[in-house]
């Protein structure tokens, strides 16, 4: 068994703002095995990309502990020892403005490399051409300008200002949501290749479905700060508990019969997705969903496991799978 | 290495020739870009260039007092007979070492102040930075300056720092705003996560993207200066007895003018 | 033969940078009849928004420049009239949903504001009173599906979601009764559960309102559950276009051949390698067929020329000459 990365016990992230308190994060639990890729699924206010940031240490967490390979992390970044900074890296979702556009693509390149003291042999400019060898873009690169490039080979290099530190975590925050199918693919074609090539363990934030059902050796569902469904990836897909899941699985466009015939009947989702500043009592799901019970307004459910590491929170399944 | 020094220079040129392709377009930037170097080159050879370069000083001719501009003294001639054209373009030197010396000492300051003000929004730092910009910028400009220029000795030197003094409050302000939307996007973000420092932050990844504004500002600005510095000089608040101003003699030409009735 | 609503032919259209000149759309041709649902798919920088603002004339005419080409809506060319006639087809005839429904709504005038001049600059009978257009008005809100509309129109786009944001849009794209709808990516800034109450929404009012849509998008899923015709655009040209089932059942075009393999499957197949390359570089297209660098089926002539469209099935057109007949 191998061993676990990276493992989140009851996280909670709340913000305190005038309007409320935002429980972005409310009680997250999950474990990530080395060289696994677990999938973090969920629309807007599901809080992904709060448990993210909080991981990275962009925020500090309200409660909860956060333990990578056995260590307690639990705090901002600044408080952490600097080699955390090495392990852990982030691709975040815009490739526009992750990438400064008044900076060279070297000079982006160099910052983790100036900081971490990590010249190599040849100093910083052999190392950045090693970097940009390793993501198969062409050393004139270095350059280069963001806006002068396209929205994926900037990704690409997102992707290689993560790789500058050798580190073994990677979060990958929507990486290829803003792009086309075409350079999506090339991208995840390349950050697969890299995970095998340097046993990298990742963390894939994404809204897409099909794309998971590729990628992850692990699905996770989310919604308003908690998690709803988390399941090994075939399981998943196979049979898909939680009623979100279902709804967002009906959702998906696809583009062939077969895959037609795998989503679970056309569910219509209605309403709008609240607020985390007003998550609804009881199960936070229960306005939208389309099998509610009564004690769904009343009583938060607890999440239940199945065999093969299927877990669900949901009333539906209070008695036992 | 010299080819790589060859190729990095090639880049900057076609960096040079790509700006100037972008300035060019617009015929208005052409015409201003020449206006300033004509002024320019006639302030720093003003000896040269202008036709009576002995009439800047103390200069005295009775005889061709108060002409009307004529081919001789295309500007005419003032109280004491002499050439405006030429006084004027001394009076260039004056100015643009005012302007250039007033913002080079002002920009540094506030935008410093604004880049770390901003950066550290919400802190103790941004309190006090920004309350001390208001303070500056709660006394109006001119009195100020006067005050500065009439507790120290009038000169020159006096002038300018009195203007710098209430000049610099408007980049930090600027810049402050600026900084603190910047410091929230993602390439912020990734060079914290990453662990550069708070210096590196401020200076290589915010500033960079406050050029445009900042540019704009002290082109506009160059102007103002000079309007002050003129204004100051106008109450004889910013002349020794050596350098002459334009602004100077128009206190003398404005009571003789009234004495004289004409 | 049925008279067709728009009909675009041979449009060429470029634009002046530093360097030279982009020669971004090289010859597209595209029409459709009254009541239809056609797609528009693509890739980024292929050119489909210049297509669309084209339509409607808006592209700002030096840098773009239009060499050739005519874009015919009710058989009057459009690139050819005079601003008062344009402004009468940007008020009556044409509408448009653009893709960032934050930024076609301006922040700081209430939702009631917008959608009544809106209303107001585009009525078919003028001079409706104040009360008749706030009526109407609250009518498209509810057509709209949006709960509560006469709170809404006191609202600011702020306060809103992005989905409702989207169906304000929407409202007033519908509140013209145009004749013909471009919708630019409607959906692609919102979640994938709004996106698809959203799409449901626009089908629906499409089909009682008898609009003709065009629908641009990249997403190849959203195409196939939403039009009945589709054309397919590679680096300004259309490459292929059919009736939706036919395309997704037998995609003839290199292009759209290697677009469906990276798209990743419910199926579970794995994610295919993409296309190889990236797209031409406008300042210096390749010469004949501009998909010619990345089709693994390129052949001597396809360097040489640009293929037209050729009839390769039932109401199936592929530019390319591997169906050269």
């Amino acid at each position: 068994m191998a061993a676990e990365t990276l493992k989140l016990i009851n996280l909670k992230k709340y913000f305190y703002t005038k309007m409320g308190t935002v429980k972005a994060a409310d009680g997250v639990s999950f474990s990530i095995r080395e060289r696994e890729t677990l999938g973090l699924v969920g629309e807007s206010g599901s809080g992904k990309s709060t448990v993210a940031y909080t991981i990275l240490g962009i925020y500090g967490p309200t409660q909860g502990n956060i333990l990578f390979k056995g260590q307690d992390i639990s705090r901002e970044s600044k408080k952490r020892p600097k080699h955390f900074k090495k392990e852990i890296q982030i691709v975040f979702q815009d490739p526009g403005s992750s990438l400064n556009p008044r900076r060279s693509i070297k000079q982006i390149l160099e910052l983790p490399l100036r900081v971490h003291h990590i010249s190599g042999n040849g100093g910083f400019t052999e190392q950045v051409e090693k970097l940009l060898n390793m993501v198969e873009l062409p050393s004139e690169y270095m350059y280069k300008y963001p806006l002068a490039i396209g929205g994926g080979e900037r990704q690409i290099v997102a992707i290689a200002r993560a790789l500058a530190t050798n580190p073994s975590f990677i979060v990958l925050d929507e990486p290829t949501s803003a792009l086309d199918v075409s350079v999506q693919a090339k991208i995840i074609g390349l950050l697969m290749e890299l995970q095998e090539e340097l046993n990298l363990t990742y963390l894939f934030i994404t809204h897409d479905l099909s794309l998971m059902r590729n990628m992850a050796t692990r699905v996770a569902i989310m919604y308003l700060g908690k998690i709803c469904e988390i399941a090994p990836t075939v399981e998943f897909f196979k049979s898909p508990l939680h009623p979100y899941t279902r709804i967002l699985l009906s959702s998906i466009p696809v583009v062939s019969r077969e895959e037609e015939e795998l989503k679970p009947k056309k569910i219509t989702s209605r309403g709008e997705i609240p607020s985390p500043v007003n998550v609804p009592p009881g199960c936070s799901f229960h306005l939208r969903c389309p099998e509610r019970m009564d004690i769904c307004s009343q009583v938060d459910p607890e999440i239940t496991g199945k065999e093969k590491g299927h877990w669900v929170r949901c009333h539906l399944y209070d008695k036992g799978l | 290495m010299g080819k790589t020094k060859t190729a990095d220079l090639s880049r900057r040129w076609e960096k040079v020739k790509k700006s100037w392709y972008k300035f060019s377009k617009n015929p208005l930037s052409i015409i201003g870009a020449t206006i300033i170097l004509i002024i320019v080159c006639l302030a720093i050879f003003a000896p040269f260039a202008a036709p009576y370069p002995e009439h800047a000083g103390s200069f005295v001719n009775f005889d061709e007092a108060s002409m009307p501009p004529n081919l001789k003294h295309p500007f005419g001639t003032d109280v004491f007979g002499r050439d405006i054209m030429s006084r004027i373009f001394f009076g260039f030197r004056f100015s643009i070492t005012m302007g250039v010396v007033v913002i080079t000492l002002a920009a540094p300051v506030g935008i410093t102040l604004g880049l770390i003000a901003g950066y550290m929004k919400g802190t103790w730092v941004d309190t006090v930075i920004m309350r001390l910009t208001d303070i500056f910028v709660a006394v109006p400009p001119l009195v100020l300056a006067l005050a500065v220029c009439s507790i120290l000795t009038p000169s020159v030197f006096n002038a300018m720092m009195a203007v710098t003094l209430m000049w610099w409050p408007w980049y930090c302000r600027m810049v402050y705003g600026i900084a603190s939307s910047i410091k929230n996007e993602f390439f912020v973000q990734a060079a914290e996560v990453t662990g550069a420092g708070k210096l590196h932050i401020i200076f290589r990844e915010i500033l960079p993207n406050c050029y445009g504004p900042i540019f704009t500002k002290i082109s506009l600005d160059m102007g103002w200066v000079i309007l002050i510095g003129s204004a100051l000089s106008f109450v004889g608040l910013a002349h020794n007895l050596q350098h002459r101003t334009w602004a100077q003699w128009l206190p003398m030409e404005a009571s003789i003018c009234l004495i004289s009735g004409g | 033969m049925a008279e067709r609503l728009l009909d675009i032919k041979d449009l060429h259209i470029s634009f002046d940078v530093y360097g030279g000149t982009l020669k971004v759309l090289n010859g597209v041709n595209l029409f459709m009849y009254e009541g239809e649902k056609v797609g528009l798919v693509g890739e980024t920088g292929c050119g489909k928004t210049t297509t669309a603002k084209s339509i409607l004339n808006i592209l700002p005419v030096p840098p773009a420049r239009i060499p050739k080409g005519e874009i015919f809506f009710k058989r009057q060319d459009v690139l050819k009239m005079v601003p008062k006639e344009i402004q009468r087809i940007r008020a009556q005839g044409i509408s448009m949903i653009f893709q960032d429904p934050t930024a076609a709504l301006n922040p700081v005038f209430t939702i009631g504001d917008q959608l009544m001049e809106a209303i107001k600059y585009s009525s078919i009978q003028d001079g409706l009173s104040r009360r008749e257009i706030r009526k109407l008005a609250i009518q498209t809100l509810q057509d709209v599906a949006l709960p509560d509309p006469e709170r809404i129109l006191e609202n600011y786009p702020i306060q809103l979601s992005g989905g409702m944001r989207q169906r304000i849009c929407i409202a007033m794209a519908l509140a013209t009764e145009s004749q013909l709808l471009i919708a630019d990516e409607p959906t692609t800034s919102l979640d994938v559960t709004i996106q698809d109450q959203v799409l449901r929404l626009l089908g629906v009012l499409v089909k009682e309102k008898e609009t003709s849509t065009i629908l641009i998008t990249h997403s190849l899923g959203i195409v196939r559950e939403w039009t009945q015709r589709v054309y397919v655009m590679y680096a300004g040209g259309m490459v292929e276009t059919a009736r939706t089932a036919e395309l997704f059942e037998s995609p003839l075009h290199p292009y759209t051949q290697g677009l469906m393999k990276a798209v990743p499957k419910l199926t579970g197949e794995g994610i295919a390698e993409g296309i190889s390359g990236r797209i031409p570089d406008y300042l210096n297209p390749p010469e004949g067929c501009r998909f010619n660098p990345r089709c693994p089926h390129v052949m001597p002539v396809c360097k040489k020329e640009r293929p037209p469209f050729f009839n390769a099935r039932d109401d199936h057109q592929v530019a390319c000459f591997l169906f050269k007949e």
